[in-house]
């Protein structure tokens, strides 16, 4: 269950690219200073938001088997995951796609190839956006 | 006798003008169908029976309405209204249609839909010549997700050699020598120039194959030339050039996609400040010229080689390839901005003088009532 941080401080990062996962959780963990956990599927990440007490899920969208949108919709259906909030960290980003995320109910969207020194204040960036928007 | 003779050869001229005609209908590359105003078919060729996959008796037993896709029959609807109501005015279209064959499968077509009209002017029935291009619509969907695919399989290993060398670069990984982190910060700098160019060749396939998306809507240029010149400062600084945005004394609107004006300043801002000496300054004005909205970037460089003035706009346009790979260009960040202008309905072009520097302007139209706000930004970082 999201415990509601009041900071954002832990997140769950969902790849299927495990070079990926290294890079970026190295980023957010030595740059952003977050705790990081990492799923590699849509189905592991449902399993570790049920246990895992995260603030906030970034999630890959081009993913075998259950890709980010179908995640995005199971994480939504499921009691313990309903209020995370989502950045989709995607390469599909044409404006129609980035509008698609967000109509879903992304608070963010971050563009592959991410930035790695920067990538960690952008995702408190759109942290705070969506505080602010409740 | 004289009218015998003169009646037989009138029926023999007929008689062979209706055979010429028989013979170039049946023979006809293109599927030709003449159809009544109410929509049944009264004569159709060869071809198009083959293009639709009936006979022709079964094709003449059925009209428009049973073979035109049903989302196309609202756009045909117009067409047909159009003419009811003015019978007498010229008619005749050209339009991408999806026709459905007997089988239930979609043939894609480009048709040209005419007026045969009687003695007094009246249209009798539509004359329509169709082309299939089924194949062509192939080829360009499997062309369009090889180009998807390809972006996504270059960024995907883009990404984790960004990551790494971003973070080696950065001290993220603990510190390194001096001459490791000066090659970390090489890679780093040139693998996002080909980010740079992987984005921009997207772009110019998009373009060209008329599929980038643009939502206009009326935005305040001032805001969004703020915005793009927000988005440069980073390399500005590096190159030691100071950006100035000179904005207008009131807000001035355009229709413009707000994303992709911001992209054009970017692309003429970015351009202005690798041809910018240290220590100069590259002036971005919105100003209002004879009712239209212009936004001039001024740089104080070299200037553009007359040599080079009429090759400006088009891809991979290098004055001087050297001095443009050591600033990381593209080579495509013109060409895709006049592309995004003129989609606008606006112009793009410059003034140039050895030595003293140069101007790229653009011109939007219609700019003089009052804007509404620009839209807020999609939170998408940069």
């Amino acid at each position: 269950m999201n415990s509601g941080h009041a900071e954002l401080r832990r997140i769950l990062l969902v790849d299927d690219e495990e070079e990926v996962r290294l890079v970026a959780k190295m980023a957010l963990e030595t740059v952003g200073g977050f705790e990081v956990g990492e799923a590699a599927s849509g189905a592991d990440a449902l399993a570790a938001a049920r246990s895992g007490d995260f603030d906030l899920v970034l999630l890959d969208v081009m993913m075998p088997a259950m890709d980010g949108l179908a995640t995005f919709d199971a994480l939504r259906a499921s009691q313990a995951s309903r209020d995370l909030p989502v950045v989709f960290m995607t390469a599909k980003v044409q404006p129609s796609e980035v509008r698609a995320y967000l109509a879903r109910g992304a608070i963010g969207v971050i563009p592959k190839p991410f930035s790695p020194m920067e990538v960690s204040g952008e995702v408190r960036r759109l942290w705070a956006n969506r505080e602010a928007k409740l | 006798v004289h009218d015998i003779t003169r009646r037989k050869a009138l029926e023999r001229s007929m008689r062979r003008s209706e055979a010429l005609f028989r013979a170039t209908f049946d023979q006809a590359l293109l599927g030709i169908v003449h159809t009544d105003l109410e929509g049944r078919f009264i004569r159709v060729n060869r071809r198009a029976c083959e293009q639709l996959g009936y006979t022709e008796d079964e094709l003449l037993a059925l009209g428009y309405l049973e073979v035109t896709h049903p989302e196309d029959l609202t756009e045909s609807a117009a067409h047909h209204q159009r003419l009811l109501a003015h019978p007498k005015e010229p008619f005749e279209y050209q339009v991408t249609r999806r026709y459905l064959r007997k089988d239930g499968s979609v043939l894609w077509a480009l048709a040209s839909v005419g007026v045969i009209r009687d003695d007094d002017g009246m249209p009798e029935f539509f004359l329509t010549m169709v082309q299939d291009i089924t194949e062509l619509k192939k080829v360009e969907e499997m062309k369009n997700e090889f180009v998807s695919t390809v972006s996504h399989e270059l960024r995907s290993p883009l990404t984790s050699i960004r990551g790494s060398l971003g973070l080696l670069a950065g001290g993220a990984a603990g510190p390194l020598p001096k001459a490791a982190h000066d090659l970390a910060v090489i890679g780093e700098r040139n693998c996002e120039r080909l980010i740079r160019l992987v984005n921009d060749i997207l772009d110019t396939e998009r373009m060209e194959a008329g599929r980038m998306r643009f939502e206009l809507q009326r935005s305040d240029l001032g805001s969004l030339a703020a915005r793009a010149i927000e988005a440069m400062q980073g390399y500005a600084l590096g190159r030691k050039v100071e950006l100035r945005l000179l904005a207008p004394a009131r807000p001035l609107a355009a229709e413009v996609d707000p994303d992709r004006f911001i992209q054009v300043l970017t692309n003429l801002v970015s351009n202005a400040v690798k041809f910018s000496p240290p220590a100069s300054r590259v002036e971005i004005a919105v100003l209002e010229h004879d009712g239209n909205a212009r936004i001039e970037v001024r740089d104080h460089g070299p200037g553009i080689p007359d040599e080079f003035r009429d090759r400006v706009f088009q891809r991979f346009a290098q004055a001087d390839a050297s001095s443009t790979r050591a600033a990381g260009g593209t080579g495509l960040g013109l060409y895709i901005a006049k592309g995004i202008v003129e989609r606008f309905g606006g112009t793009i072009g410059f003034e140039t003088a050895a030595g003293r520097g140069t101007t790229f302007h653009v011109e939007l139209p219609g700019t003089t009532t009052a804007p509404a706000l620009a839209a807020p930004r999609l939170a998408v970082s940069a």
